[in-house]
């Protein structure tokens, strides 16, 4: 007893400070990462958090689907009696031709007038797009956030190229960037509209980039619903040059490398959209104002080009 | 013995405070005006044109889970920049820091995209200003960081 009641020495004092400093840590530890802990196995567990995240990993590379988070948030009353039962491959006669192939085309374009889609008497409606997909670079994107598009997938990035399709993960999901060729494996579409070749403007030789194009067109068909998916390519839009930060973004390689396009279509039988018609100022150019940085369109032009793809179909029975 | 009761009610006491502190942000009771708060932060982007998006653009850009989403505004951009504006309203308070994460995700994805494409865009999505109060979430890509976090906190965040 007598033990117990003496005065405790320096030493003993610093180890009782350094054991009660010790506990007051511990405590605020148990607590803290307690709550983790708790959270952790009164949710789920481990096993059913990995088969969540793995079906969230493939939910959100659907997650472009316009056309299915509409349905649950939007109610929209449309005109049905206009939605297209089926199209039918039919090449535009070239007399349909004649009028639109006069503007945006490149020198030489004239002679793949056959593969330019020709302007219809009225405009799709746009459940047209629902089994469509929109796959294209920066200036696609700016198209999807600016255009009022209601239907249809979009599958666009900034910097999106034929050079880094196959290697650079640049969709965005829920969880990452992923690879274009997978965010399309879980989307329904047997319609592809499809813009590139921006990104692409300083290449050494253009040709390469109709081979690079063709390659990939054909892998995206691969992975469409339909075994014949409709093709439509878009033209690249004319840039505004002196609002441009680099020499090779210029209109001269525009044409070069729409001309490119227009073989690949023809051979591949695609169908060629002739934006650059509505586009252009009528001299191989950007329209003065149309964007803020020469190439990215402002909302005005994002909506004559939905307008233009809502007149420019190919016909159906 | 005594001192240890009193270290062990030290420690609570810490505890209880920290835990207070971290909820505080997401007890506040406001009501923001979300057309408006995302029109104001429309205001602090110079760069490309912007255009306000529906519901279903929304929930494609960010993946959130719209049943979830009482009321959301965003302005989403020409492709010329990486600056954006989103105000959602979670019909739950348990779903804001899965909003929250998801913002997150965004500035990462975006960050890495734009990187190899307009480096000069990445300083922008670093300043990202993201806040929460309440059922409320504000995220906002801007050309103003100062700006935008004044008109944030004058709407009540």
């Amino acid at each position: 007893m007598e033990q117990n009641k003496r005065r405790l020495t320096r030493q003993e004092r610093r180890t009782r400070l350094a054991i009660n400093v010790l506990t007051l840590i511990v405590l605020a530890l148990i607590v803290f990462e307690g709550k983790s802990l708790i959270s952790l196995f009164s949710k789920q567990s481990v096993q059913e958090m990995i088969l969540d995240e793995e079906a969230e990993v493939f939910a959100s590379a659907n997650i472009q689907s316009l056309a299915e988070t509409e349905s649950e948030t939007e109610d929209v009353t449309e005109d049905t009696t206009a939605t297209q039962p089926e199209t039918v491959q039919t090449e535009p006669s070239p007399a349909q031709n004649t009028s639109s192939a006069a503007i945006g085309l490149p020198e030489g374009g004239d002679a793949y007038a056959s593969v330019v889609v020709p302007a219809q008497a009225t405009p799709i409606d746009e459940s047209y797009f629902e089994d469509a997909v929109f796959i294209g670079d920066s200036r696609m994107e700016g198209f999807r956030n600016l255009s009022g598009i209601t239907k249809g997938s979009f599958v666009t990035a900034v910097g999106m190229q034929l050079e880094n399709f196959y290697t650079d993960a640049q969709i965005p999901t829920a969880k990452g960037n992923v690879l274009v060729m997978d965010a399309l494996k879980n989307l329904n579409y047997s319609k592809i509209y499809m813009m590139i070749g921006t990104n692409e403007l300083g290449a050494w030789d253009m040709s390469q980039v109709k081979e690079s194009y063709r390659k990939v067109l054909a892998d995206i068909k691969t992975a469409a619903a339909t075994t014949d998916p409709t093709v439509y390519i878009y033209s690249v839009v004319y840039v505004e040059e002196a609002l441009t930060d680099s020499d090779y973004v210029n209109n001269t390689n525009v044409d070069t490398v729409n001309l490119e396009i227009l073989k690949m279509c023809q051979e591949e039988g695609y169908h060629y959209i002739n934006l650059n018609e509505v586009l252009s100022d009528g001299n191989h150019s950007l329209i003065s104002g149309a964007s803020s940085d020469g190439v990215h369109l402002n909302a005005k032009y994002c909506e004559d080009w939905l307008s233009y793809t809502k007149l420019h179909y190919l016909p159906v029975v | 013995m005594k001192k240890n009761v009193s270290l062990f009610l030290l420690a609570a006491l810490l505890v209880f405070v920290c835990t207070a502190c971290g909820s505080k942000k997401n007890d506040k009771d406001i009501t923001v005006d979300i057309s408006k708060l995302c029109e104001d932060l429309k205001g602090t982007i110079t760069s490309g044109d912007l255009a306000e998006d529906s519901s279903n653009l929304i929930a494609s850009t960010y993946f959130f889970d719209m049943s979830k989403i009482e009321e959301s505004a965003a302005a989403l951009n020409s492709g010329a920049s990486a600056c954006e504006v989103a105000v959602v309203k979670c019909s739950d308070s348990s779903y804001v820091k899965d909003v929250e994460e998801l913002f997150k995700t965004r500035v990462k994805n975006q960050s890495e995209l734009f990187a190899a494409y307009n480096a000069t865009e990445v300083a922008k999505l670093e300043s990202a200003v993201l806040k929460s109060a309440g059922n409320y979430v504000v995220f906002c890509v801007t050309d103003d960081t100062a700006k935008a976090e004044e008109i944030i906190k004058n709407a009540g965040f």
